[in-house]
């Protein structure tokens, strides 16, 4: 029994690790070596040129060619930029009304909560011609702003119900042994209850994070040269005259996978207490 | 100076009525204690008291100025509440300090670490003080909730059972500890439990409380040996108290039980009515039983020894009289084996309600 888990685990992981893998090894291969046939798991010559061409690109042609800084930079600094301010606002506002809504009396309360929720009912598709058009109108179109106020939006329900759930999960007794204590509603909320949704909070900025760094079509629609994104700028990279080099775009995608994976790995003690919060406590 | 008034106070929670139109006064140094069963509504009571909830209707006088939109942070009241609410985030010395370090009191740090250490010491919690809240035992725990009470001079203490969760023998201690305290200090406290004995044992006056309502206000003793309803006299008895619904039938008192039929009673009240039904009850205590019959025995018949406990230092016999339960409680081993008939007679106090045990009936 404990053989077969073994080997089902190991299995699995193997399964949902292969395309990573192949994701690194493809990034240090040649062009050629990336297609040959049998495949090249181990044996392959490591080359970092793939990794130089994300940061400076060819530009003209035969012995005109020479290196020009790529785009690349700006886009992981314009990823950077929306996505850090995006998850600070969606989990400040997630935290505070989500306190509200657990803790207070609101008139129409489901039906807010509803509302909240169906904002993220329609697909990104449906929506982001007008979003489009509201953009430019408002000269939204292509700014900091407009990015990092529509990402905050999208990921406001997801937090706002997270933390409403995490505060939910703490008695209404620490607010009211606090205010008996001498203290203010607001005074117990920022030295009783915030500590204790510390490990919320990190749950929920990580899945609020991932959602802006990772996000495509938005990104792709309203944004160009200066606000665009790592995602947009690596589909651009895909198609071009010379062929789709799988090289760059496999080196790309792990300078641009491993923050995630970092910021990740560094929270995962208050992740897992945060994703099973109230069931395996403590 | 604090005294604390409910004047006509109804606190609701959607359908639930949880205090229904209470009134009660709390006079400065006294020692009051809420008793009732569990859903009676006494921490409802406690936290419209320190004005963490708003009664929709009546009024809360502290030292006779309204408070009853006041918050709690400046009512000057302290909580214990019934389930510890310690703060997982501090220490237990942190915790001790918390409510001295309100920007309300403005106490400098020397004179919070001295009154933390003396109430550590008075609660035996010193060894604990660096020590994280989670890890504590449940008397710990409640330990420190009282210290968080204590550390402070409010103008009332407001204590939501919190000797529940010690030990028989801690509690007993923390009972004497609390008392000690209070006679000391002088201050006011108002202490709600569900346990007979320890209300009777701290309390200078008891409110009894059921259903979010005040059955009766008095003294320990008034309560003992004068029961308002079938409820109180009930509610402080143990075992059980022994009634059973009597009925006056020309001058004579039948038992009007099932499986009791013809089953007369020899009480003495004149003043009931003919053809009405009445409760008659007394307690364990105050039943005696005897070989002979003699004209005060209390049933035409003699009974049987239904069920024998020794419980150490007393013991409770069960009677059976036709379909009748009744328990004797004594002091010392059992006096009596099961099977043997014996008749029963009172000694001492009984009771008698009105039909529905609201009402107490004068004999
Ligand atoms: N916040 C609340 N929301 C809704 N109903 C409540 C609330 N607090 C108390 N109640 C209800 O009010 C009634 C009285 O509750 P309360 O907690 O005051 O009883 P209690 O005497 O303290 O009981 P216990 O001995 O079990 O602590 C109960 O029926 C309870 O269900
Ligand atoms: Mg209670």
């Amino acid at each position: 029994m404990k053989i077969f888990l073994t080997i089902l685990i190991i299995l699995i992981v193997a399964i949902y690790i292969f395309p990573l893998f192949w994701m690194v090894s493809s990034s240090f291969k040649t062009r050629v070596e990336i297609f040959s046939m049998p495949p090249k798991f181990f044996n392959f010559e490591v080359t970092f040129k793939n990794f130089r061409r994300v940061f400076y690109k060819i530009a003209g042609w035969g012995k005109f060619a020479k290196e020009v800084p790529s785009e690349f930079p700006r886009a992981l600094l314009n990823s950077s930029i929306i996505t850090i301010l995006s998850t600070l606002l969606a989990v400040t506002l997630g935290t505070l009304s989500g306190y509200a809504f657990s803790r207070f009396e609101i008139p129409g309360k489901s039906d807010l909560l509803f509302f909240i929720l169906s904002t993220r009912m329609l697909p990104a598709m449906v929506i982001v011609v007008p979003v489009f058009i509201m953009y430019k109108t408002l000269g939204l179109f292509n700014t900091y702003l407009g990015m990092v106020i529509l990402y905050t939006v999208f990921n406001l329900s997801f937090s706002v119900w997270m933390m409403k759930g995490f505060m939910d999960e703490i008695p209404k007794e620490y607010e009211e042994a606090a205010m008996c204590d001498g203290y203010t509603r607001f005074q117990a909320f920022r030295k009783i209850i915030l500590p204790q949704t510390y490990a919320g909070i990190a749950a929920t900025a990580v899945f609020c994070g991932i959602m802006a760094w990772n996000e495509y079509v938005f990104a792709l629609i309203l944004t160009s040269e200066e606000t665009k994104t790592v995602p947009p700028t690596i589909a651009g990279n895909v198609l071009k005259t010379t062929g789709v080099n799988w090289g760059e775009v496999a080196a790309a995608s792990l300078i641009f996978l491993a923050p995630v994976l970092i910021f990740t790995f560094l929270v995962r003690k208050h992740l897992l207490r945060g994703v099973t919060f109230g069931t395996i406590k403590g | 100076m604090s005294s604390l008034e409910f004047k006509n106070v109804t606190k609701r929670f959607k359908n639930v009525t949880a205090i229904d139109r209470i009134n009660f006064r709390i006079e400065h140094g006294e020692f009051v204690v809420m008793l009732g069963p569990t859903g009676a509504g006494k921490t409802t009571t406690l936290k419209v008291a320190a004005g963490i909830y708003h009664p929709e209707e009546g009024e809360v006088y502290l030292d006779d100025h309204p408070v009853t939109h006041v918050h709690p942070a400046l009512r000057d009241v302290a909580f214990v509440f019934q389930n510890y609410i310690l703060y997982p985030n501090m220490t237990v010395e942190e915790n001790l300090a918390f409510p001295l370090k309100s920007r309300l009191r403005n106490i400098d740090e020397e004179k919070i670490d001295e009154t933390v250490k003396r109430v550590a010491k008075l609660l035996h919690i010193e060894h604990l003080l660096h020590r994280t809240t989670e890890r504590l035992s449940g008397g710990e725990q409640q330990r420190v909730a009282l210290g968080r009470a204590l550390v402070r001079k409010p103008r009332i203490f407001l204590m939501d059972e919190p000797l529940s969760n010690l030990d028989a023998k801690l509690r007993e201690e923390m009972r004497t500890e609390l008392k000690r305290i209070h006679r000391e200090i002088g201050e006011t406290f108002f202490f709600v439990t569900h346990d007979y004995v320890e209300a009777f044992s701290m309390a200078d006056r008891i409110i009894i409380l059921n259903h979010g309502k005040i059955e009766q206000i008095g003294t320990p003793d008034e309560i003992y040996t004068n029961p308002s309803s079938l409820f109180v006299a009930n509610f402080v008895s143990s075992p059980p108290l022994n009634y059973f619904t009597i009925k006056k039938e020309s001058g004579v008192f039948v038992v009007d039980e099932e499986g009791c039929e013809s089953l007369t009673c020899n009480i003495k009240a004149d003043t009931l009515q003919d053809g009405k039904r009445y409760i008659f009850s007394f307690r364990p205590e105050n039943l005696a039983s005897s070989l002979k019959k003699s004209d005060d025995t209390l049933f035409d018949v003699p009974a049987e020894v239904y069920v024998v406990e020794d419980l150490g230092t007393y013991s409770v016999i069960t009677f059976k009289v036709n379909g009748l339960l009744l328990r004797q409680k004594h002091l010392g081993p059992p006096s009596a084996k099961i099977g043997e008939k014996l008749w029963l007679k009172l000694d001492g106090n009984f009771f008698i309600f009105d039909e529905t045990g609201k009402k107490r009936v004068r004999e």
